[in-house]
């Protein structure tokens, strides 16, 4: 038999043995997306194209005494696991389990619409494993409302080419709360999906909304959002597209509710949030985001209850809203989350160069 | 030079076994770091690596089956006794050509090890990469070492520790067929200063995520656009990554907002814009587009008023034919969604099976029914989520004057507007 295939300096003889090993797990998740963690170690894991959440009992054990996590090239060592080159990895999202440490990257193995979804674990040795998606270990539930719409075209060119990018989901007051974005009208959703999953999800859909200056509102896909409690009541705190942030009482996300988020800072040209984090530090809570390329925005939580609308227009290069300060040394972070009390893991480095997996103090 | 193993399992007594130039397995393929040993004396002489055919066509191996285990005389119970973590360490499989995978921390390739009489078989949890240099590796230590702690013994007098190394490279895929950018839309080349979106189609998938090294926009004075598109973790692509939605910043689309105080809208009206795409896009396969493309388009004033179906203009055809239904807009449509979101239905309210086509700018939509038009009441029906090209729908405005009573549910509903095949 001869197949195409290139050895060097050696003539080389195939041979066909066994029958193919069948890999499962993998697809299991058709493409990789947001992670987040529900209480008890549970890893909750979007997949977008299914328009699906999986859940999936990590069974880590304690927290390791490795107090830092610092992983050069994190990219590269998930490209050797996987067998493949450091350009046809993307980590889509980087989430820990609180009480293990251990670190979860949501990962695109290949470049395109054919990659396969990998949720890659480092513990806090630093060691690199897949974790295994066992039917057993996974519950898996469809988002309510997918996006199943009517096919275009007829015959062979016959499909349905809309999809729901999932830019966000966390685990809040029992629920999942999934951010999508479509990729054709502009409108998003808010689904909130009671945890743990039944077979068939009876999450709420909610339109958000976003007013500006009191006067007008857009349809306003939410990018990425924390929980956070506002004097006893739990909030989302939400970055919209188009750049602010607002706070959206849990209690108003309802099925079917038009919710217009209380916009609370205005972050700016260029600031684009990717991710963001609550945490404490001296008896005081802050919002980090992280932008894409500016440093990470360190946002204060004083006076959120009170906050008032930002309803003027804001004037050119003044600040409104919530304080903020950026921290111009975490260059280059595109993933935040918790590590422990004091730290935070982050992925920084150069588009397109060697990412760096490291856990550092919060500012 | 004689080599000699001995094996010693716990219940088994002493058994060596001599090696040497008699060994009936050629390498195949086994290569020594370092130097090596004349007339095929050494390790790697009774050890041969080989790969496995994929399926045929993809000429990608499957897998690397490492042989003549057998002649270490290791019964095969006492080979089971390692498990995938041990054969990992002792058989390990790293991308690239150089590098013992001891220093550079690279993890070895995970997948399924399998023993199968004296042969060892490795495959990798995802395929091999065409286009990539891979290296299967032997260490004759750890494989030692391992046995012994799996309570069977193992002495090899005289084995150096260098690992047996045996590199492969798969072969590239072929770059005849580049892939190739087939249609931008909108596709007229005149838009409103609100414009919200661009669809940008390929003959295959694409690779995803790095679309902002290759799009920008340019303003016929050469000055680059800065950061005009919204720019996602995830960027949007259909299904099967052949079409990308580039959303323009919506916080420089929308009034009232810092990032347009600051910087100003992104296009202007009266700009000459150019969007530009870099033929360096690769695409899944790696292999980039055969060559870049340029569209340019003149920056009308914004488009502030909603979409209205009552202004739609209909040619109506004939009953008994198999004629178009026409449809013109007043304006530019958006181009996925009116793939999506408009249709006909028939005198039984079902929708009828046809053909659509878009053309005209997308201010024209024209269905060719499969069956001849019957006589009677048809419908033409479109989602109210069917947006012109600044993202206003047919339910509301892109941005609302909430002065104005508005909806404040805004449902998923089918407006109708019926007509009726003319007779003859």
């Amino acid at each position: 038999m001869k197949t195409r295939y290139w050895s060097r300096n050696m003539a080389v003889t195939l041979l066909a043995i066994g029958s193919s090993l069948i890999v499962k797990g993998a697809a299991l998740l058709q493409s990789p997306g947001p992670l987040t963690f529900a209480p008890g170690g549970i890893l909750i894991a979007a997949d977008p194209k299914a328009a699906a959440l999986v859940s999936i009992k990590t069974g880590d054990g304690a927290a390791s005494k490795n107090g830092q996590l610092a992983i050069k090239g994190i990219n590269g060592k998930i490209a050797g696991l996987l067998g493949t080159s450091a350009d046809a990895i993307r980590i889509v999202d980087l989430a820990t389990n609180p009480d293990s440490r251990c670190a979860y990257l949501s990962v695109a193995r290949g470049r395109g619409a054919e990659a396969g979804a990998v949720i890659v674990r480092v513990d806090g040795e630093g060691d690199l494993s897949v974790v295994n998606l066992d039917p057993v270990q996974v519950t898996r539930v469809t988002l309510p409302n997918p996006p199943a719409d009517r096919v275009t075209g007829t015959g062979r060119r016959a499909r349905n080419q809309r999809l729901e990018s999932i830019t966000d989901i966390s685990f809040v007051d029992g629920n999942v709360i999934v951010a999508g974005l479509s990729n054709e009208e502009f409108a998003s959703t808010l689904r909130s999906i009671p945890f743990p999953f039944e077979d068939t999800a009876k999450g709420a859909s909610i339109e958000i909304y976003h007013g500006a200056h009191g006067r007008f509102e857009t349809r306003s896909p939410v990018r990425t959002f924390v929980p956070y409690s506002i004097e006893g009541e739990p909030h989302i705190l939400a970055a919209y597209t188009c750049t602010p942030l607002v706070k959206v009482p849990v209690s108003q996300l309802k099925a079917g509710a038009h919710v217009k988020g209380t916009t609370i800072a205005e972050l700016g040209n260029r600031n684009r949030p990717l991710d963001m984090l609550v945490y404490s530090k001296e008896g005081k809570d802050w919002f980090l985001m992280a932008n894409s390329s500016r440093g990470v925005m360190k946002i204060s939580t004083d006076e959120l209850a009170d906050a008032a609308a930002i309803t003027s227009r804001v004037g050119g290069g003044g600040t409104e809203g919530q304080a903020f300060e950026t921290i111009e040394s975490w260059k280059n972070v595109f993933q935040l989350a918790p590590f422990d009390s004091n730290q935070a893991l982050i992925i920084r480095g150069d588009d397109g160069g060697a990412l760096d997996l490291v856990s550092v103090q919060f500012p | 030079m004689i080599w000699v193993f001995h094996i010693a399992a716990a219940s088994a007594c002493l058994v060596g076994v001599a090696l040497g130039a008699e060994s009936p397995v050629e390498s195949r393929g086994g290569e020594e770091t370092g130097s090596s040993s004349p007339r095929g004396e050494s390790v790697s002489s009774i050890l041969g690596f080989s790969l496995i055919p994929g399926e045929s066509g993809t000429g990608v191996p499957r897998g690397v089956v490492l042989e003549g285990v057998e002649l270490f005389r290791i019964a095969q119970e006492h080979l089971n006794r390692l498990d995938g973590k041990d054969w990992r360490w002792v058989f390990p499989v790293f991308v690239g050509s150089v590098g013992d995978g001891l220093d550079d921390r690279i993890p070895s390739i995970i997948g399924q090890y399998q023993v199968k009489s004296c042969q060892i078989e490795f495959i990798p949890q995802f395929p091999f990469q065409p286009g990539l240099s891979y290296r299967a590796m032997f260490r004759v230590d750890a494989f030692s070492a391992r046995l012994r702690r799996h309570g069977v013994r193992f002495q090899a007098e005289k084995i150096r520790s260098d690992p047996i190394v045996f590199p492969f490279d798969i072969a590239p895929v072929s770059s005849d067929s580049r892939v190739g950018l087939t249609h931008v839309y909108p596709s007229r080349d005149e838009l409103p200063e609100n414009l919200l979106k661009f669809y940008i189609h390929f003959s295959r998938s694409m690779a995803f995520g790095v679309s902002h090294r290759y799009v920008r926009l340019t303003r016929d004075d050469g000055t680059e656009i800065v950061d005009p598109f919204l720019r996602l973790d995830e960027e949007l692509w259909d299904p099967t990554g052949t079409r990308m939605t580039l959303l323009i910043d919506p916080g420089r689309v929308k009034r009232g907002l810092r990032p347009r105080n600051q910087v100003g809208p992104t296009f202007r009206a009266g700009d000459e814009v150019r969007l530009v795409i870099a033929a360096g896009w690769q695409d899944s396969r790696g292999i980039p587009l055969e060559k870049g493309f340029e569209k340019r388009f003149r920056v009308a004033p914004p488009d502030v008023e909603r979409p209205l179906m009552s202004l739609w203009m209909l040619k109506v055809p004939q009953a008994g034919t198999r004629d178009p239904l026409r449809i013109s807009f007043p304006e530019s449509m958006d181009h996925a969604l009116l793939e999506r979101v408009l249709w006909i239905d028939g005198p039984d309210g079902q929708a009828l099976e046809g053909e659509r086509a878009i053309g005209s700018g997308e201010t024209r939509w024209e269905f060719r029914p499969l069956a001849p038009w019957k006589p009677g009441i048809h419908e033409v029906c479109a989602e109210n989520s069917l947006e012109d090209l600044a993202g206003n729908s047919l339910g509301r405005l892109f941005e609302v004057d909430s002065f104005l009573t508005v909806s404040r549910r805004v449902e998923r509903r089918v407006l109708k507007r019926a007509f009726q095949p003319r007779l003859k």
